[in-house]
């Protein structure tokens, strides 16, 4: 369920008199986004391409946003939808790829979850943060990681592994 | 991305997990669960890709009117919180508990408002912040010690460059070479060096900072032994407008060490610098003798032969000022500085000490370090200060009464009307063998207008115009860009710089040629 954000409106209002403004709303939707996207292409490069489209189009568009009860993630999700869609006729022989259905509640609340667990990431300890930073958005090995960090590769897995403890528990809560 | 294979990517993951809950007896959270987290989590983000993409939907709007609010909102919109996972100095934004404090500079009239002050702890907080600078489009100014007083170290709703936690020094009494970062002040590199009995030419405020003071060129007690700030600088390390590190010095990128010997803040921002350092103290001779007003003309006249025949160890200023005891008297004064033995500067100011007799006469051995912070009480940070200045053809004696008529007439206690002595080992430079071309034997001539209540504000300042004004049939071309205002007519940084300003240009060009550094006694792109 895509919850309308406290203030969005306001925000919303505010970046359409001010184009300069939608960074507050690129701030507030980034993670929705990058997890709705990503899981819907094969690489990162192609995540952070669209990711980027949309943002584009939307701030764009931006005036075009009308109120109408919908809350503003819906309308991310949507450029989104149809951006996942071009790309993938740009980039699949077949060009008969059927249009990205609208955005169900299912898929908004798994790109919900997951945007919640990006989040939760950055508020992890510093160090275990950093884990997994290397670890799951650059790719690394624990051993390139524990070279990185000065650490030992045993000292790295117990970061990682405590980390994702937190994490789980995080999402636990969040289910709750 | 899609799920390929969780088991080829998690393999190491799963027998990590095994043999530490094995060893820990941590079976809190089920394995399953642990991967399932770690299989949302491929694909996560990066937060340099989250920053660059936010800096790059910055620079897709065109600039409005908002630019403050702009500024604002879009540090907050998590590029700021990008900088400070790296920075390792402190980045202070309005509201910020010691933003008010760090914000401030020494002359009080300066009231400006960065959007963000990055205090940089190291060259590469420097270089970020730069960066940060470029991809926010951000006007930047940069902060050592905070003495320019035109107000150059700050700026309203850009970002302030402060350097003032950069206070390394380390003196190498074997090579005679002294490095210091650029946050360092005078006291603070004079107490250091002079632990080892040495010095190189540095401000006569001693809480001036090394930076802004060298980079114009930099006078001092020392400058007619040894030579001016800059003619001491063994090399400089600068953070160039494109966020390079360079070092600057007689055989790395000369051309910009040529130009950074005078030429301020154009180039970049100067993390360090090395000197050369010489035997100095730590006692050496000196001090002030004071005389009565009516005096003054008497006493300048003096000052002028006594000066031009000095010794290079010999270095003296005159002014006409207030007496330091509160007494709102007016009085004519000589400060000199003899760096040699005692025997030798004894016998040098023996003249200065012996003429009228003087009121007052503090003339005397001393520490090298008091010699350069007893004046720090008469320049209070956060006094309000105006300043005019420049290089006399001649102090002939129609100059000299004419300082003294408008010194009858100055209307603030800690006002004064200063003369600065530039010879010796600063005047057998060549002009264009640095960026600094003041190198004639001659007199700067300072109207520092200076005064605590703000009430006196308007008539300080119309008091400095007119001095300066009436002072003009006696000025050279010259003047020191260290001293120079804002809002002189016409282009007084080209008229500072005289012969050496197109070659200034043409560095200015190569090295910042979108005028990124521009809060500084700017060099004007050649059209």
């Amino acid at each position: 369920m895509v919850e309308s954000e406290p203030d969005e409106k306001l925000l919303v209002e505010t970046a359409q008199r001010d184009p300069r403004c939608f960074a507050d709303l690129y701030r507030l939707h980034f993670d929705r986004v990058y997890a709705y996207v990503a899981r819907r292409v094969a690489t990162r490069s192609d995540a952070q391409d669209l990711t980027a489209e949309v943002f584009q189009q939307a701030l764009a568009n931006l005036g075009r946003f009308e109120w109408r009860g919908v809350p503003f993630a819906a309308w991310l999700y949507r450029i989104a939808a149809n951006a996942v869609t071009d790309h993938h006729h740009r980039t699949v022989r077949d060009q008969n790829v059927p249009p990205n259905p609208e955005p169900g509640r299912e898929e908004h609340e798994s790109a919900e979850r997951r945007a919640s667990l990006y989040r939760a990431v950055r508020e992890l300890p510093a160090d275990q943060r950093r884990v997994i930073e290397m670890r799951f958005a650059e790719d690394r090995s624990i051993a390139e990681i524990a070279r990185v960090l000065g650490r030992s590769e045993g000292a790295v897995k117990q970061l990682q592994f405590r980390a994702l403890g937190s994490l789980r528990a995080r999402l636990d809560q969040d289910d709750a | 991305m899609p799920e390929r294979d969780p088991a080829e990517r998690l393999d190491e993951l799963v027998d990590t997990m095994l043999s530490d809950s094995a060893t820990t007896g941590d079976t809190a959270a089920p394995l399953g669960d642990l991967l399932a987290v770690a299989g949302e989590l491929r694909g996560l983000p990066s937060e340099e890709f989250r920053a660059r993409l936010g800096a790059e939907l910055v620079k897709a709007v065109p600039p409005t009117e908002a630019d403050m609010v702009t500024t604002t909102t879009f540090i907050r919109a998590g590029l700021l919180a990008d900088l400070a996972r790296r920075f390792s100095g402190q980045l202070l934004q309005p509201g910020d508990r010691e933003y008010d404090e760090a914000r401030r500079v020494h002359n009080g009239l300066v009231d400006k408002r960065p959007a963000l002050i990055a205090r940089c702890r190291g060259t590469a907080d420097i270089v970020e912040a730069v960066k940060l600078a470029r991809a926010l489009r951000l006007e930047v100014a940069i902060r050592g010690g905070g003495h320019n007083v035109a107000g150059r170290a700050t700026i309203d709703d850009g970002l302030m460059i402060d350097l003032s936690s950069m206070k390394g020094i380390h003196v190498d009494p074997a090579t005679r070479a002294a490095r210091a970062q650029g946050g360092v002040t005078w006291a603070e590199y004079n107490r250091e060096t002079q632990a080892h009995g040495l010095a190189s030419t540095g401000g006569v405020i001693s809480s001036t900072g090394i930076a802004g003071l060298t980079l114009g060129g930099g006078l001092g007690w020392l400058h007619g032994r040894y030579g001016l700030a800059v003619d001491n600088l063994l090399s400089v390390q600068l953070v160039t407008a494109d966020g390079r590190i360079l070092t600057a010095s007689e055989r790395e990128h000369p051309d910009l060490f040529w130009g950074l010997r005078g030429g301020g803040g154009n180039f970049g921002v100067a993390a360090s610098f090395a000197y050369r350092v010489h035997a100095v103290g730590p006692t050496i001779t000196g001090g002030l003798v004071a005389h009565s007003f009516p005096r003054a003309r008497d006493v300048l006249r003096f000052y002028r032969d006594v000066s031009a025949s000095a010794p290079d160890e010999l270095t003296a200023g005159a002014g006409l000022l207030h007496a330091p005891d509160g007494s709102n008297t007016k009085i004519a004064a000589i400060v000199a500085c003899h760096c040699g033995t005692l025997e030798r500067g004894g016998a040098a100011v023996g003249p200065i000490k012996a003429f009228g007799p003087p009121v007052m006469d503090t003339l005397r051995p001393r520490p090298y370090c008091q010699m350069n912070s007893m004046q720090d009480a008469v320049y209070p940070r956060g006094a309000f200060n105006y300043w005019k200045s420049s290089f006399l053809a001649a102090l002939s004696d129609d100059a000299i009464d004419t300082m003294i008529d408008c010194y009858a007439r100055c209307p603030s206690p800690v006002s004064q009307l200063l003369l600065e002595h530039l010879h010796g080992a600063a005047v057998r430079v060549g002009a264009s063998d640095t960026a600094f071309p003041h190198r004639r034997a001659g007199y700067n001539f300072l109207v520092l207008g200076q005064w605590i209540d703000p009430a006196d504000g308007e008539r300080c300042l119309a008091w400095v115009r007119e001095t300066f004004a009436a002072m003009q049939p006696f000025m050279a071309s010259g003047r020191y860009v260290n001293y120079l205002g804002d809002e002189e007519g016409g282009d007084p940084v080209a008229a500072a710089y005289g012969s050496n300003y197109a070659r200034l240009q043409q560095l200015k060009a190569k090295y910042d040629p979108d005028n990124f550094f521009h809060m500084n006694q700017n060099i004007r792109l050649a059209r």
